[in-house]
């Protein structure tokens, strides 16, 4: 047992952050304001990060990727969160569609797609949730008619991040009716559409972030070669995509936190707290916290690379970081005292900022509920309450 | 990254597995006034006696992993066993470099105190004990003692009261103390697990309402939400033992990190569980007083979460 990285690991943290610190000084918006220079930061990131060569680390290098082990991708993405660098605009193809089209993808789509996602020409977005299919996805409803060159889509989508930069979309909609196949989760097919035709609108957040659209498909025409996997097994290439969304990105959820238990240590300190003995208290308890995500995450990574399967860590650090963010940027308000709820500082409206961002932790990517409910069956091994 | 168990040490967590599977009886044994049972803590003794400390320093080598391991096993039945207490004034002793070769016998019985004499666990009928004060280390037999009574029966309290002098030293009562209190916090994660998993399995054989309670939200909820607290804070108690075993520079951090959250997710997942036990888990009969007993107990051992959280946080505001 060891939690150490192994030497080669070592040196590719030390190097990766070296070349993220250096590159990060030249983003075009050190604080960004509002949603457009977030979006121009994450444009110039992706940029960054082809340029780099950071793209597609676990991808084969026939595909232009660097054939390394999934080790090395959650360091980089460690890295970057621990840095702040901000999210590359095409960050859904790199882990989510790349992958995925590597696992189901046929020759010809593997090899049109794929360097299109490591060069910049394309970015993705992922058209899953509906307003009526958020924790119960397979009861999806967007529907996918055939015509004679293709398919015919009608539909609403939400939560779509980068939705308004994105220029093909991973789609899924239903081709056969579930009362036909007999099972919510036969009948759902995997698109890889194009975006031009639907109509992607902003959500605005509570606080006041577009950081999701909505997207609504009135008659899109998409071609017949866009299937990804088998005509009406959707679900399961699904399933893939989802299972990625929990692997590479493993290590972002721990190494945010610790970014953000770095700032909320400062802030006590900024506004002269730190000797209190039930904020310090306060501190220690959220520290420990913070740590437990990281070691239970460095403990998953290990037993992965073991080639043992996951079992209900992913969803227990997932519930303990929503509940731990959502604990430190409270703090962090209330610390503040009332210039605290008030946003004329920057530094208190960025902590107000995350404060109701947070609130999204425990839904976004599963929520608490979701979560509970697969630790239940999978580890404890209780009965499907659903 | 490789922070998986060995080969090596799955095997050690399957024996210590097997010599606490009577534990709860034990348990239940001495909640109802009997005394502490020969076993597993003979067993303990023989095969785990002195594990993690290097065979140079007289031990049995190993790991302090490898005691977490054990500890948690103990934890996750509610094993009553001196073997624990023993192990952590060994640790201590052999921090201080002292001679432990008394300690190594089979039959040898040592505690642990730091400060307070006056309700040391297992101190009835002790030979040795290892005293620590600061940094300053101690050993001295075990005198007279007067028996106190103690929320959780399987750990018996004592005021003891302590002979000459017999060796010490003005080192190691930090990393002692340290050693010690990791070793705890893995065998409260233990408890804590042990608690989910006897209100898991009962949660699925009642039945109210036509079926298993254990189909309802408001119940795996609960116990999913205990699981996730104790599998953290597990991990915690992992680091902090092969943090301190490999020197690292968080070892204090690490171990107030564990401490911290191994007591909270012990009485928590406790207490969930004899909720879910519903009013035959308020009842002196049924099980889940023995975890909620041990888990506040084991929580005040050599400081608890509240002065860990304490410490944790001032060390980070350097306050």
């Amino acid at each position: 047992m060891d939690f150490r990285d192994t030497a080669e690991e070592s040196a590719f943290r030390k190097e990766a952050a070296g070349w993220i610190a250096d590159r990060l000084g030249g983003i075009p918006h050190q604080h960004p304001a509002g949603h457009d220079e977030k979006t121009v930061n994450a444009r110039w990131w992706q940029q960054q990060l082809s340029e780099g060569g950071y793209l597609g680390l676990t991808w084969p290098t026939e595909y232009g990727g660097k054939g390394m082990g999934i080790a090395y991708e959650a360091i980089f993405n460690a890295e970057s969160a621990r840095l702040h660098a901000p999210v590359g605009i095409n960050m859904l193809g790199v882990i989510l569609a790349g992958p995925t089209i590597l696992v189901h993808g046929t020759p010809e789509q593997k090899a049109y797609y794929l360097p299109r996602i490591l060069n910049g020409d394309d970015i993705w977005c992922q058209g899953f949730s509906e307003p009526g299919a958020g924790s119960d996805l397979a009861g999806l409803s967007t529907r996918a008619e055939a015509t004679d060159d293709g398919w015919v889509v009608n539909g609403q989508k939400v939560w779509t991040s980068f939705a308004h930069a994105a220029n093909r979309c991973m789609l899924l909609a239903r081709t056969a009716p579930s009362a036909q196949t007999g099972s919510k989760h036969q009948g759902i097919t995997y698109f890889l559409a194009d975006t031009a035709d639907i109509d992607v609108r902003p959500l605005v957040m509570i606080n006041r972030d577009a950081d999701f659209n909505e997207m609504f498909l009135t008659d899109v025409h998409v071609p017949a070669d866009r299937v990804l996997g088998e005509l009406g097994g959707g679900w399961r290439v699904a399933l893939t995509t989802l299972g990625f969304e929990r692997g590479s990105l493993a290590f972002a959820l721990s190494a945010e936190a610790e970014a953000a238990m770095d700032r909320l240590v400062q802030r006590v300190r900024e506004v002269g707290l730190a000797d209190q003995a039930d904020i310090a208290r306060e501190i220690g308890r959220l520290a420990a916290d913070v740590r437990s995500l990281s070691i239970t995450t460095t403990r998953q990574m290990s037993a992965l690379l073991q080639g043992q399967t996951p079992g209900g860590d992913g969803s227990a650090v997932k519930l303990a970081w929503a509940q731990t963010m959502q604990a430190m940027t409270r703090l962090a308000v209330r610390v503040g005292g009332d210039p605290g709820v008030s946003e004329d500082r920057r530094d208190d409206a960025d902590w107000i900022s995350g404060f109701l961002r947070a609130r999204g932790n425990s839904v976004e990517g599963g929520t608490d509920e979701v979560q509970r409910s697969i630790i239940a069956e999978r580890v404890l091994g209780l009965p499907r309450s659903r | 990254m490789d922070a998986v168990l060995t080969d090596e040490q799955k095997a050690i967590a399957e024996a210590a597995r097997d010599l606490a599977a009577s534990g709860l009886a034990d348990a239940r044994q001495m909640l109802d006034g009997g005394d502490l049972p020969a076993q597993p803590t003979l067993a303990l003794m023989q095969g785990f006696n002195g594990l993690g400390i290097d065979e140079d320093a007289g031990g049995a080598g190993g790991s302090l992993v490898d005691v977490a391991l054990v500890a948690r096993e103990l934890g996750r039945t509610v094993c009553p066993t001196s073997w624990l207490p023993h192990q952590l004034a060994l640790q201590a002793a052999a921090a201080a470099g002292l001679d432990i070769t008394e300690g190594m016998r089979p039959e040898a019985r040592w505690v642990l105190i730091d400060g307070d004499p006056t309700a040391v666990r297992h101190g009835a009928g002790a030979e040795f004990a290892v005293m620590i004060d600061d940094d300053d280390v101690e050993l001295r037999p075990v005198g007279e003692w007067e028996p106190r009574r103690p929320l959780d029966p399987t750990r018996p309290f004592a005021e003891i009261f302590l002979g000459p002098y017999l060796q010490g030293a003005d080192h190691g009562g930090h990393q002692g103390r340290l050693r010690a209190r990791a070793i705890v916090a893995a065998s409260l994660a233990g408890t804590g697990l042990g608690a989910v998993e006897r209100a898991a399995a009962y949660s699925r054989e009642r039945q109210q309402f036509g079926k298993p309670i254990a189909v309802f939200q408001g119940v795996q909820h609960q116990l999913a939400d205990a699981w996730t607290h104790v599998e953290l804070a597990w991990s915690l108690a992992l680091y902090a033992c092969w943090a301190v075993a490999e020197a690292q520079p968080d070892a204090i951090a690490a171990v107030d990190a564990a401490v911290a959250r191994c007591g909270d997710a012990a009485v928590f997942a406790a207490e969930r569980g004899m909720q879910v036990h519903g009013g035959i888990g308020i009842t002196w009969e049924a099980d889940p007083h023995l975890a909620l007993r041990r888990a506040m107990s084991d929580d005040a051992w050599l400081g608890g979460s509240r002065e860990a959280e304490l410490a944790l946080g001032r060390a980070l505001l350097g306050t």
